[in-house]
């Protein structure tokens, strides 16, 4: 099937030179969305008003001689965890319905000022907590390779306006793979950065010390260009880099790289075409002039319950503001102050983020923090450890995205842990804070597809691009669109 | 299957109704309590495999990355109108927030 | 150490005070400090708590409180970090305050109480200063609570001072220092008033001798110095007598009642909250270089203890006027400006300590907002001291100043009390009441000085007030003496 559908630079680059217009990039945009979301479910909200009034903005900015941007007229989703001015944000939770926030997130005026036009916000799990999309009050958003399969978790929304191509660029959030996962069982490609390279100020905080603001793209050129519109220290957010933003362009050369290939990445459980799949693409690496370095990350075991310690705990913290005093729907049963908290939380958050706060107290409580949330984040310093190791005798990390393919919607809803286990090769690089991105290297059988995920050494995005890019010249998995 | 050597060292002090405390939750339904209480305890159990690491003499890790003195000038900027303050309100009066009386004093 | 019965008891004090620090914005968030206001219209969105918003940390206030750990003889740790306390309240928008735990900006330190009885320097030793940021207001009234976020986020340090405080009275002693030298450093003004200083005191009572400390009461609601002595004068009693009586103190929370006297127990409160502290992953920590905390030191204002030694040398203040012009740091700003313009310290002081002081506590103000600046009264004593006017005519002259924008020259005029100084002039005025009253100056010329008295009344009824005293006595015994 031939696509009408063009990477964001392609059009940008067409807005730019004046032979494509804004308005009609954005209307076909809507229209792919009128045809497809009924079926995908991967927009909460389309804003046609508002993007076409942005988009006859550029196209005038342009007839009056302004540089419209780098992604001028490019049409973008936005994950229901970003903050925009005037618009709604709920994070697919009922306890924040209504939400009308006074101010935008820096990610998001970058985009703006860069020339995209937002179309939308997109469905997630709740708070950003879960690995299925399934977690969501607005109902679970299908694959779009297979609507009785899941896209992944928590940026499913985005991840599926991608894949079914009815935008080039979304945004998600990556805190334990969030963007990494969706990516690989959605068939694109996404980009969880170096934590610290884009300012997290207004996305709806889950885990502090882990959100990552991340790209969704159809490939690693394009997550390149979103890449260094985001990218920069921001002064309303003190955990953001003050560092160069990496360049735009991907070469795409193989010769003398090391792969690193971690043993326990591929350990047990992991299923057979996913596997095979990536060991295809491990092979196929090298014989365009890689190295493959098969090495250890011992405490890679260990990754899974020191994420879930550490991210319940930075949560359990982080939404206690949601309490019905300032925002969001109060329960009206209310006649005394602690009824009413009680009552507004228990009614406002789904089982899953009510079941991470709980864990969350449970290891931060005065005597048991040393056991369980130090210990944690003891063990977190030891993971890191593994990743500087490795990098000192590779210059990437190659290894399959998620352990499964995309799995049945209902599958592992009723099951938490099985759920985190989707987590387990995602979490380590948020741990360690190294940037990631998972790109297509095939599909099963069935025609689900398989991700490739690379990792790299801290604010090393540029090796991640080289050696996807350089993949990517060389295969068309990424190119390969759902059948809608 | 909860591993139930397992489950009791690590459920103690899981008192739920404390925990749900210190959340503002609660769980009403002793069904639905006796679930939450079983899922935590078996998240618990696979996360105590963390008592295998010897992490001795190792500091924990509370940033990602080597980040430090991030600070910004004494200058007053930002401020909302009292209506913006207010906008997302349930409930207001006299240009405070309007909440049940707390009761303590 | 007093006793209730036969058996003398020893009481341990120990006070947690919260300073606002005087600071143009937030310390976490950019949007203006200043008390008071319309409700809700000092907030921006990061102290709102909304969802998105992140914490970014007011360098001035670093600084400030860096200063207030010197000043105080702490050490500075250089190397800290801000954790949350979670707890909720309404006032407390994200359901956490970012406070230090484990690793406060300052350990140690004490505050000079004055001499002990043996004459030796007491100090009230501290444990520790860390920052914080403050909650918003919430008033009770019977359909509700109301929540002000003006004052949520607004910088503060609390000071935890050693129970080693032994009477209600060191207490106080404590507080005034501790406000003089925040002060003096230019950190806060102090003004429990206006809510710049919050103090919570709590208080042990045991029989001499006996090694632990008895149990411990905290006391909240303390509104002024003179206050919470008193809350401690009544605690320390009603301790006392319960155990005098056998009974057991219970470890619990007061609150004062000022009108009543009285302190009485809070509601009983839940189990002491946890507050599962954890280092705040939104601020990296702070490492201070020792070039930095030396600059602090080299920009330290004048400190009370500094201060009070140049008041005694330069100006030869006696200790009685250090003492009370010192109290408030701006109102010995002012004295010195006075004394400069005018060039007597000694003048300069008694016209603040009685006339200014006066008008201030009249009118219940401060000195930042007296209607006569420093100038202007250094003006009007020159004008005394150079016998313009009288002294009395000086004092209505500041009266009308105190009242109206004016200069002194124009106030003087206005009031038509411009001295008769000119020999000349005076001299014939004097010549005139002599010749009308022949009968004092036979008196006084038969050795009456009483006399004297009366002809300088004359001569000031004559004048309407205005003829200089001294130069109406010296032409008097001139004249008198010529005849």
């Amino acid at each position: 099937m031939t696509s009408e559908f063009e990477t964001a630079r392609a059009l940008a680059a067409a807005v730019r030179d004046g032979s494509k217009r804004a308005a009609d990039i954005v209307d076909a945009s809507l229209a792919r969305i009128a045809a497809r979301n009924p079926q995908v479910s991967a927009f909460v909200e389309v804003h046609d008003e508002d993007a076409r009034r942005r988009a006859a903005e550029i196209d005038a900015a342009r007839e009056r001689g302004e540089d419209p941007g780098p992604l001028a007229g490019v049409p973008v989703a936005l994950k229901d965890n970003y903050v925009r001015e005037g618009f709604r944000s709920t994070c697919a939770s009922k306890i924040l319905e209504g939400f009308v926030s006074p101010y935008t997130a820096t990610a998001v005026a970058k985009l703006e000022a860069a020339g995209a036009v937002i179309v939308g916000r997109t469905n997630m799990d709740e708070f950003a907590m879960g690995s299925s999309t399934e977690h969501s009050c607005y109902g679970a958003t299908k694959n779009p390779f297979d609507l009785s399969r899941s896209p992944g978790g928590s940026s499913g929304g985005s991840a599926a306006a991608v894949a079914a191509r009815m935008v080039p660029l979304a945004l998600g959030s990556d805190t334990g793979g969030s963007v990494r996962q969706p990516a690989a069982l959605c068939g694109i490609a996404g980009l969880k950065p170096t934590y610290g390279r884009i300012s997290r100020f207004g996305l709806v905080a889950f885990a502090s010390s882990l959100d990552t603001v991340s790209p969704f793209a159809t490939d690693v050129h394009d997550l390149a260009l979103a890449l260094s519109v985001l990218a920069g220290v921001d002064p309303r957010d003190s955990t953001s880099m003050d560092t160069e933003a990496p360049i735009a362009s991907v070469e795409n050369d193989l010769s003398g790289t090391r792969i690193g290939v971690p043993e326990e990445y591929f350990a047990k459980g992991l299923d057979a075409e996913v596997e095979a799949a990536t060991r295809a693409a491990l092979e196929h690496m090298r014989e365009r002039g890689a190295t493959l370095v098969p090495l250890s990350m011992p405490h890679t075991k260990f990754a899974i319950p020191t994420y879930y310690l550490i991210a319940t705990a930075e949560a359990s913290s982080n939404l206690s503001r949601y309490d019905g005093v300032r925002f969001g729907p109060r329960a009206d049963s209310a006649d005394d102050l602690l009824e009413m908290y009680v009552a507004t939380r228990t009614q406002g958050f789904g089982p899953e983020v009510r079941r991470r706060i709980l864990l969350g107290c449970y290891c931060l409580r005065q005597g048991y923090a040393d056991e369980w949330y130090v210990k944690a984040q003891k063990v977190r310093t030891l993971i890191r450890m593994d990743f500087d190791a490795a990098f000192k005798q590779c210059d990437v990390l190659a290894s399959p995205t998620s352990p499964i393919p995309a799995f049945r919607l209902g599958e592992k809803v009723d099951d938490p842990l099985a759920m985190y286990l989707c987590d387990t090769l995602t979490v380590p690089a948020n741990l360690a804070g190294v940037p990631g991105l998972s790109i297509p290297c095939g599909h099963t059988a069935s025609g689900l597809p398989v991700g490739l995920q690379l990792m790299a050494a801290a604010l090393d995005e540029t090796t991640l691009f080289r050696v996807a890019g350089a993949y990517q010249s060389s295969t068309r998995f990424h190119v390969k669109e759902p059948a809608l | 299957m909860s591993d139930t050597a397992h489950d009791d060292q690590v459920s103690d002090g899981l008192d739920l109704d404390g925990l749900a405390h210190l959340a503002r939750l609660r769980i009403v339904d002793p069904a639905v309590a006796a679930a939450t209480r079983d899922q935590v305890d078996r998240l618990l159990g696979h996360f105590a495999i963390l008592r295998e690491v010897d992490t001795d003499g190792v500091a924990p890790s509370t940033y990602p990355i080597e980040i430090q003195n991030r600070m910004r000038a004494d200058e007053p900027s930002d401020i909302l109108s009292q209506d913006q303050v207010l906008k997302n309100a349930p409930q207001k009066r006299g240009g405070c927030f309007l909440v049940p009386r707390v009761v303590d004093g | 150490m007093t006793s209730v019965g036969n058996v003398p008891f020893e009481t341990t004090i120990g006070l947690e005070v919260h300073v606002q620090l005087q600071l143009r914005s937030k310390l976490f968030a950019p949007s203006p400090y200043d008390s008071g206001g319309t409700p809700n219209t000092r907030v921006s969105v990061v102290e709102l708590g909304l969802p998105g918003v992140l914490p970014v940390l007011n360098r001035e206030a670093v600084r400030l409180a860096i200063r207030a750990g010197i000043a105080l003889e702490g050490e500075i740790n250089t190397r800290f970090h801000f954790d949350r306390k979670n707890y909720f309240y309404p006032d407390l928008p994200k359901g956490y305050q970012i406070s230090q735990f484990d690793e406060p900006f300052c350990r140690g330190g004490r505050v000079p109480l004055g001499h002990g009885e043996s004459g030796e320097q007491r100090f009230g030793q501290l444990e520790r200063i860390h920052m914080e940021e403050d909650a918003g207001k919430t008033t009770h009234t019977a359909g509700g609570s109301l929540v002000d976020l003006n004052r949520a986020g607004v910088g503060l340090i609390e000071i935890v001072g050693k129970p080693d405080l032994r009477t209600p009275s060191e207490a106080y002693a404590f507080l005034t220092e501790l406000k003089q030298i925040m002060q003096y450093a230019g950190v806060s003004e102090c003004d429990m008033e206006k809510g710049l200083l919050r103090c919570d005191a709590n208080i042990s009572v045991r029989p001499v001798g006996a090694t632990e400390l008895g149990t411990k009461v905290e006391i909240k609601n303390l509104n002024s110095f003179k206050m919470v002595q008193r809350a401690l004068e009544y605690e320390e009693r009603r301790q006392r007598a319960v155990l005098a009586n056998g009974g057991i103190v219970l470890q619990e929370t007061r609150l004062w009642n000022e009108e009543k006297g009285e302190s009485a127990t809070m509601r009983t409160k839940e189990a002491a909250d946890d507050y599962r502290y954890f280092p705040e992953p939104d601020l990296p920590p702070l490492t201070i270089e020792r070039s930095f905390i030396a600059e602090i030191e080299n920009d330290m204002p004048e400190l009370p203890a500094l201060r009070r030694a140049r008041f005694a040398t330069h100006y030869r203040l006696p200790d009685y006027d250090t003492g009370v012009l010192m109290d408030d740091r701006r109102v010995a700003d002012y004295f010195e400006a006075t004394a400069i313009g005018c060039g007597n310290a000694k003048l300069a002081s008694n016209w603040v300590m009685t006339e200014v002081l006066r008008v201030m506590n009249e009118r219940d103000i401060a000195i930042t907002v007296f209607p006569i600046g420093p100038d202007r009264l250094a003006q009007l004593i020159g004008a005394q001291s150079d016998g313009r006017i009288s002294r009395n005519a000086a004092k209505r002259v500041f009266e009308h100043l105190a009242n109206h924008d004016v200069e002194v020259d124009a106030a003087i005029a206005e009031l038509g009390l411009e001295q008769i100084s000119n020999r000349k002039e005076l001299a014939a005025i004097v010549q005139e009441v002599l010749a009308a009253n022949p009968d004092p100056v036979a008196d006084y010329r038969a050795g009456r000085e009483k006399a004297m008295h009366a002809l300088q009344g004359m001569v000031m009824k004559k004048t309407s007030g205005k003829a200089n005293p001294q130069l109406t006595r010296e032409l008097l015994i001139e004249l008198l003496s010529t005849d």
